[in-house]
Order: structure tokens, then sequence, then C-alpha cells
């Protein structure tokens, strides 16, 4: 059975998860200044007027370098729960509707780890975000 | 020796029970054979609580009725999209009608807080399916099974101080204990409210 090994991180409210092999290393915010930064929270807020984001989340705890070509490009990480191994057995798919209510910077799935839902971030779409 | 006739003896038997039950008219079995043409058709319907306003829902909509599940944050959706919660390994979408509807939120909040005859702050979920969704609803309490019969699902006799939503997704409406109970066209609610 196919296994990935994934990095789950806790991003505001919400628990994403990424391919490990994508983050190089987990750095401070210091550590990577002058690097580009790519954030999903602007996509991942609720809909205008229903929440602001914490002040605590305001400053990303940590974050991630990527391990992509280009130049350095760090990942708001947040706070970095752990990494797991997780097979298809623990992904779920997500109904129709509730894809098209999702913002495209996650799959069309979740996994569902130690019985919390975590959401898997797409890279590929966050990065052409940030890029055009 | 046992006499095989004491049921004639002046003390009742079962016997009597059961000649005095069929007497009954009360308990006319053959009333069920009643010409169903004649007889109303009904329709079995679910009665929920949302705040201080009652609704009803097609019964056989209705999958199953669910206490409080962990609910998970669905990142970028609407307010009356509550989040998803996992049943069975299935996920499923819940969505809030009181936000969907404009149910007037300190109304409910009152309600909530109030006697436990208000069904309390937990609330249940009902898991509906329609022909494009299968949903939770959350409600406040549930109330029970009814049955209406189809000349209460009129458009015509919809009381007027209906919210403005409520009104458009109401099909027919019932008096019950000095207040509205109303039947949502559910088909037409989830197609909106499940559609970006």
């Amino acid at each position: 059975m196919i296994s990935v090994d994934a990095l789950l991180f806790r991003l505001g409210d919400h628990r994403l998860a990424i391919e490990l092999d994508l983050v190089s290393s987990v750095l401070d915010p210091e550590e990577a200044r002058g690097m580009n930064r790519l954030d999903p929270r602007p996509y991942l807020r609720p809909e205008l007027g229903r929440r602001a984001v914490p002040p605590e989340h305001r400053d990303p705890a940590r974050v991630g370098l990527l391990n992509i070509s280009g130049p350095p490009m760090v990942l708001v990480l947040g706070e970095v729960l752990g990494a797991e191994t997780v097979t298809r057995r623990d992904l779920l798919d997500l109904p129709g509707w509730l894809v098209d209510f999702a913002p495209k910077i996650l799959k069309p799935g979740c996994l569902l780890i130690d019985q919390k839902v975590v959401w898997i971030l797409d890279l590929d779409t966050l990065t052409k975000k940030f890029l055009f | 020796m046992a006499d095989d006739t004491h049921q004639s003896s002046e003390k009742p038997g079962f016997d009597d029970i059961f000649s005095d039950i069929a007497e009954d008219t009360s308990f006319a079995w053959d009333d069920e054979e009643l010409d169903t043409s004649q007889a109303e058709q009904l329709r079995q319907v679910v009665c929920f609580r949302i705040g201080a306003d009652i609704f009803a829902i097609p019964a056989d909509s209705v999958r199953e009725i669910l206490g409080d599940l962990e609910t998970t944050d669905l990142p970028g959706a609407p307010p009356h999209v509550e989040g998803i919660a996992v049943i069975r390994r299935q996920v499923v979408g819940l969505l809030s009608l009181r936000r969907f509807l404009g149910i007037d939120q300190a109304q409910a909040d009152e309600a909530d807080s109030g006697a436990p005859s208000q069904g309390g702050a937990s609330g249940r979920i009902l898991m509906v399916e329609s022909a494009h969704f299968t949903v939770g609803l959350k409600v406040d309490e549930v109330l029970g099974l009814d049955e209406w019969a189809e000349s209460l699902l009129n458009k015509e006799g919809l009381p007027s101080n209906l919210h403005a939503k409520t009104q458009h997704y109401a099909r027919g409406v019932r008096e019950q204990d000095d207040t509205f109970c109303v039947y949502l066209d559910l088909e037409s609610l989830l197609d909106d409210a499940a559609v970006r």
C-alpha cells in the first residue's frame, strides 16, 4: 500500500498536512528573513465578517524551508505538530458541494488522524497564487 | 372436575373482555378498511425547533438523528456552513439553518440559556438526504414525528409574519400550541444552502 510521510502543522484554527519531502527544514521566522514567504492564511479565513484572525496567530511560530526549485522560499507553518506516515486508509473524500466551498489551496479530501480532521495543502496551487 | 363451561358462570372471563372490546366502537379494527380514496392523504414529517421557531421536514428524508458531533471548521466556508463531521468514516457537511434562514440569534441564545424544557444548548443533528446532498442540519431540539394532511401544504395559508427567508422555503404551516410549525421545502433549501 502506498504511504506518504506528512508534516502536520496547525495554522490558526486549522490542522494542515504537507508532504514531508517538500520541507527541507523548519526554521524560526527570524532565520527566514528576506526569503519569499508562502502564507496560506489569507485563503483559509472564513468569509469576510465571520471571525478575525486571533492575535496569537498573526505571527507564525515556525516556517518551513521548501525543497522546491527556484529562489529560497518558506511556507508559513504556525505550530508544527509532528510527522505522520499516512496511507489511503487515512484519507477521506469530501462531498462535492464541500469541495466547492473549500479554498483551492486545499486538496479535495482530508486526513483523519487521531480522530482529528487534517486538511491537505496543495502547494502547487498556493505557489501559483503567490507567483501570478 | 373442571367445568368446560365455567365461562357461563356469573363471573366474567377473558372471553367477556374480548367480546366487550369487539363491541366497543373505539376498537373497530375494520375502520382501517374504510374507503381510502375518500380519506385525506397524510404525510409523515419530523418536527424540530430552532430558537423559538418550529419547523417540519419530510420524515423520509431524515436518515438518522445524532447528538452533538465533533465539528471541524471548513476553511473559507460561509457562516451557514458550520463545518464538517466524520460519521463512520464519511465526511458530512453541517448546515446551520439558524444562520441560513436568518433566525434571530439573540432569540436563539435566549432559548438556549433558558429552561430545560427548551431542549438545552447541545442540540441535535438531523442527517438528511435529498436528491443531491447528504447533509447534517443543526437544530436545537427534535420534537418528534407527526402526520400532516396534504391540504396543509398550501403556500397560500402562510402567516405574513414569517421571516422573509423562511417564507421563501415554507410550503405549509400548522398551528400548534399557540405557535406555527412551518413545513420546509427541503430540496429547494438544500439546493440553495449547499451551492456556492
